[in-house]
């Protein structure tokens, strides 16, 4: 798929993703990878600015040994965000069909 | 790659690209639970690794998301430049070439102050030697007179005992707080003896320092000193030491018995292309990084010797020449 499609939306799945479930980052990463296509480097920095941007939370899980693991999950404000996110993105696949449509006429 | 080589490899690039510490720890402990979570379902390191991306790609990816430390970056990248401009104006207009070389101690003043930022408390020791060797010169260049008394180069030398006194600081033992009042008292009482009975056997007070110093380990936090990336290897703190103690030495003999203060204080540019010489990082070891040094090097001395300054700036085309072709 196209790099630039994906990096528009990457944002909406991760989110989304997170909404239905507590992830790691090694979770999603695994998740995405083979349907999208995505790398690392396209993931994780995303999973960093939605957190720090309060559309995720942490639940810390303490190992016996090494650094704790991070499991995410969308705030409120996360599910709110998702929401929109949702509706625009529907929005703008409509106009782009109806675009490409009237082209082929 | 294994575990230890990619996150050893990725925090040398979130380091390159100046991301705050607690950034820093944060994300190579993301990345090391990945790569354990993987290993807990039956993936090997090397295997789950290939397929994230690159430190550097990591490193980069995180630009528009986490901060940088650029604005300090900025100043460490000017300062060779200024100094320079500074060092001109001062011996051009002043006739000051000497002490006014000192303005270059002014480089790894600025490198330390912004850049080691992981040296901590640390930071005050690893600013002494320069801000010692200051003290030293202009002590001694323009003979000081303090309650009646004309400091010379004789009494400077003292200045640097600032230096073990910073170490020894942080040295909470009891030995270290002795050593510590020895180190200030001691120089004390050697100045007091040499003002009013001056004699060479005033010098043996010092063997109790050598004592205390060797006792208490000055040369142990001499080699903790962590700077920069060189933290993994004291050898190479020793090895700049050495580097400057000899260029300092051969300064100073060229300029005691040729005064050749000037041009000569193009010596302490080897000092940098030591550090680059036995850097790691393989960015810097390229022919750029050596150019602006050499190129005023040779400036100076062609100018100098053969009275040609204003042929001999030519060299310093050098610079941006070799960074045009090393650009790929």
């Amino acid at each position: 798929m196209n790099s630039q499609f994906k990096k528009g939306v990457i944002e909406l799945i991760v989110l989304r993703l997170f909404t239905q479930y507590k992830l790691s980052t090694f979770e999603v990463l695994e998740k995405l990878r083979d349907p999208l296509e995505v790398n690392e480097n396209t993931v994780y920095p995303v999973i960093r600015r939605l957190h720090a941007e309060g559309y995720l939370d942490v639940e810390k899980k303490e190992l016996p040994v090494g650094a704790p693991r991070k499991y995410f999950y969308a705030t409120n404000k996360g599910n709110q965000y998702v929401e929109e996110l949702q509706k625009d993105w529907r929005m703008f696949v409509e106009t782009v069909d109806h675009l490409l449509g009237e082209k082929d006429e | 790659m294994n575990k230890q080589e990619f996150l050893a490899e990725l925090q040398r690039k979130l380091k390159e690209y100046k991301y705050e510490l607690t950034v820093i720890q944060d994300v190579l402990e993301d990345h090391q639970t990945m790569i354990e979570e993987a290993v807990e379902r039956g993936r090997t390191e090397e295997e789950y690794i290939a397929t994230l991306s690159t430190p550097k790609q990591i490193a980069r990816s995180l630009k528009g998301v986490e901060k940088r430390n650029e604005k300090e970056n900025k100043v460490v990248k000017l300062s060779p430049f200024i100094a320079i401009i500074a060092f001109f104006l001062l011996g051009f207009l002043y006739s000051a070439w000497h002490p006014g070389w000192l303005v270059f101690l002014g480089i790894p003043i600025a490198g330390v102050l912004f850049e080691a930022d992981d040296i901590g408390e640390h930071k005050l020791v690893a600013l002494s030697p320069f801000i010692a060797t200051i003290a030293f010169f202009l002590i001694g260049t323009y003979n000081l007179t303090i309650w009646g008394y004309t400091f010379t180069f004789l009494d400077a030398w003292l200045v640097f005992f600032i230096i073990p006194i910073l170490g020894l600081v942080n040295d909470k033992t009891l030995l270290g707080r002795i050593s510590l009042i020895a180190f200030i008292v001691v120089p004390m009482i050697y100045f007091t003896l040499q003002v009013t009975n001056p004699s060479v056997y005033n010098l043996s007070l010092f063997l109790i320092l050598a004592v205390f110093g060797l006792a208490s380990g000055v040369i142990k936090i001499k080699m903790d000193i962590e700077l920069g990336r060189w933290r993994e290897s004291p050898l190479k703190i020793i090895v700049v030491a050495i580097s400057l103690i000899i260029i300092a030495y051969a300064y100073a003999y060229l300029g005691f018995f040729y005064d050749g203060w000037h041009p000569w204080w193009v010596l302490f540019l080897l000092l940098p292309m030591v550090i680059l010489f036995i850097s790691n990082d393989r960015d810097r070891q390229s022919l750029v990084a050596y150019s602006p040094f050499v190129s005023i090097i040779a400036f100076i001395l062609v100018g100098h010797y053969f009275n040609a300054y204003q042929l001999s700036w030519l060299f310093i085309l050098a610079i941006p020449i070799l960074g045009v072709l090393e650009d790929k």
